[in-house]
């Protein structure tokens, strides 16, 4: 194995808000993406893995930690060279593309800002991009208005791989997208991973989507990573108590809907709780002794071929 | 894994080039073309656009027209009332009294004479109370109506759009500061700063000169200071929606300048909206000028505007008779007017949004 393209070290993000307060959106983040894999980031709205994914495209300057492509320091301020190999998929479709300009010169735009080819060479490569992403190329001379989800979501993802990106960051990339659609597009990042070996950071709240793409998942509530391994091992067997809730609160046709595992909100990124975020609203916390949860801000540690942030795991948990 | 295909170009089909040919450029054009082709199939933007068009045309004109002159004044004891184009077509009463004219006016006026000698229409309209035609007033009273709105366009456009996207653009700080300076503008009472200009500028000097601050300057001076307010909080609040919009991140996550951003992306989109709020914001200025002329602040003798034919109207109201042509054909060219600025504006806010356009 080489070394990793991304590698990601104690990446925090903090907002200052209101009344001098501080949103703690992403805590101490560690995470490394090989040439071509891929990982899932996933948890529930506000865990900070949209912060993470922008942070890591380089849109979001990091508080603290560092993000490093290739072993380069990377950042919003990296040269437009290092920053060409990371791109990024926005969630929205919608608000991505500019809707005062043909979807083919949204295509070109990122070429003619690194500067590449002539005026020809880069309308032919648009063109190109498109054709890769499954769009008719006439397609090119269209607004955004005029083209469906589906398409839009094609077009931006085209425009990310024109410039031949390393690491592609696709922030919920199917979550505003139909079903039907949902299911074209993650074929397409398939396909399209397999003939350019590029790699994806997959962020969802969608499970089965990640479970679908990503070989690698991690799990993040309240701006930690809790959990992060294989996904087999995440799937089959999940070690913490949140990925567990949150694996068990997926509807499944045919058997009756469980009750909510969890109780209550995620605490607010305003105020994270003291210890271990999750332990307000974890079923276990009791089965710990000395409070631990409650003081002290648990560790990822090596847990078979997952890492997990539990205090439990000194007492693994017994499958239900 | 074995060496990707990285280094060689994914995209360097040579085929696309042929297809891209054939594709021609995309073109903004194609754009602007649908828009006129939605304000051409709405009968009411069609209207409004030949009303604008006549008006503009016929207050420029106004000078070779063989109308009497606004300012000629014939000793009557009280307003006449319209008489029937057919019943008198024309008279040859004409007495050219403009006051002062420009070097391009005097010149059309000479022409008219030359063309028309002593001919001018009959009191189509009516006169006032000093004997003047009001068909004649209405029409010169049109190009004050016109000035001001031209004048408040331009300011609008200048000042107002440099002023909104520079905050919109700038520091948090920055902005702040731009936006309460718009703020404290916008709660000036205008009619007070009209007033105390013009007592002030207007104020005889020591040396008994003539003041060398008209009515008008001031009267311009103070709708240059007004009028950009509001549009340059529309479009400081488009640009700041447009920054962090995606489409505007993910170009700048490609390097793009604060320079390609506003020409290629904030400039094409804020474009619209500018115009929308133009064509809204003209028919306010154009009634405030009128409202300024009918309290006597506006223009001067014998300068004429559509307020000043209001002032004159009103002035007429007495319990023995009516004289319900003075204000009728002013209010009516003032009201096609407005109507016709507002019914623009809309259909112009139709035509320029993208979404309504699959109709």
């Amino acid at each position: 194995m080489s070394a990793p393209l991304l590698s990601v070290s104690e990446l925090t993000v903090r907002f200052p808000a209101r009344g001098g307060r501080t949103v703690h959106a992403v805590e101490s983040v560690s995470l490394t993406i090989a040439q071509g894999g891929t990982l899932g980031l996933v948890g529930e709205s506000g865990s900070g893995k949209s912060t993470t994914a922008r942070a890591i495209a380089g849109l979001q300057a990091p508080t603290a930690g560092e993000v490093r492509v290739d072993g380069e320091p990377f950042g919003p301020r990296s040269a437009p060279a290092l920053r060409r190999r990371v791109q990024m998929v926005f969630q929205d479709p919608y608000s991505s593309l500019d809707p005062r300009r043909p979807v083919g010169w949204s295509v070109e735009e990122p070429l003619m800002l690194h500067g590449v080819g002539t005026a020809a060479v880069r309308r032919a490569r648009a063109l190109a991009a498109l054709d890769a992403c499954g769009l008719d190329p006439r397609l090119s001379l269209r607004y955004p208005h005029e083209l469906s989800g589906g398409q839009r979501q094609r077009v931006a993802i085209a425009r990310a791989l024109v410039v031949e990106p390393e690491l592609v960051v696709l922030d919920e990339p199917t979550s505003a997208l139909d079903v039907s659609v949902r299911a074209q597009v993650i074929e397409l990042l398939g396909d399209l991973r397999r003939r350019f070996s590029i790699a994806y950071l997959f962020v969802s709240h969608d499970l089965a989507v990640v479970r679908r793409v990503c070989e690698q998942v991690a799990v993040m509530y309240l701006g930690r990573i809790v959990e992060h391994g294989p996904r087999e091992q995440l799937f089959k067997a999940p070690q913490h108590p949140y990925t567990r809730a949150l694996l068990a609160s997926v509807p499944t046709l045919g058997r009756e809907l469980a009750p909510p595992p969890l109780s209550g909100d995620p605490a607010s990124p305003l105020a994270p709780p003291p210890g271990c975020a999750f332990h307000p609203r974890c079923p276990h916390r009791h089965e710990v002794a000395d409070e631990r949860c409650s003081l002290e801000v648990p560790f990822l540690r090596e847990h078979g071929t997952s890492r997990v942030a539990c205090h439990l795991q000194a007492t693994p948990l017994t499958p239900r | 894994m074995s060496e990707p295909a990285r280094k060689s170009e994914w995209f360097g089909d040579a085929t696309f080039e042929r297809v891209a040919a054939q594709l021609g450029e995309p073109s903004q054009s194609g754009l602007w073309a649908d828009v006129r082709r939605r304000l051409r199939s709405n009968a009411a933007a069609r209207w409004s656009l030949r009303w604008l068009f006549a008006l503009v045309l016929v207050s420029l004109l106004v000078p070779l027209l063989p109308l009497p002159s606004p300012a000629a004044m014939a000793l009557d004891k009280q307003p006449k009332p319209p008489v029937a184009p057919w019943v008198e077509p024309y008279n040859e009463r004409y007495e050219p009294y403009y006051g002062e004219l420009n070097a391009v006016d005097t010149a059309l006026v000479g022409l008219r004479r030359k063309a028309f000698g002593k001919k001018q229409t009959g009191p189509w309209l009516g006169t006032d109370a000093k004997g003047r035609d009001t068909l004649s007033r209405i029409l010169w009273g049109s190009r004050t109506s016109l000035l001001v709105a031209l004048f408040a366009a331009l300011t609008s456009l200048t000042v107002g759009v440099a002023w909104g996207s520079v905050a919109g653009l700038a520091s948090a700080r920055v902005d702040n500061l731009m936006m309460r300076t718009v703020d404290v503008l916008q709660s000036i009472p205008t009619i007070f700063l009209v007033i105390f200009l013009l007592s002030f500028l207007n104020a005889p000097r020591p040396d008994g000169s003539p003041s060398f601050v008209s009515r008008e300057t001031v009267f311009f001076l103070v709708i240059g200071a007004v009028s950009w307010l509001s549009m340059a909080r529309v479009v400081r609040g488009q640009v700041l929606s447009l920054r962090s919009a995606a489409f505007v991140e993910a170009a700048r996550s490609q390097g793009a300048s604060t320079g390609w951003i506003v020409r290629a992306h904030i400039f094409p989109n804020v474009l619209p909206i500018v115009l929308v709020y133009l064509a809204l914001t003209l028919p306010s200025v154009i009634l405030y000028e009128a409202f300024l002329s009918f309290l006597g602040l506006g223009v001067e003798s014998p300068k004429v505007s559509w307020g000043v034919l209001a002032a004159d109207g009103a002035e007429a109201i007495n319990p023995l008779a009516t004289f319900w042509w003075l204000p009728l054909g002013p209010a009516l060219a003032m009201g096609a007017t407005l109507l016709a600025l507002g019914l623009l504006g809309d259909a112009l806010r139709d035509a320029l949004d993208l979404r309504r356009g699959e109709r």
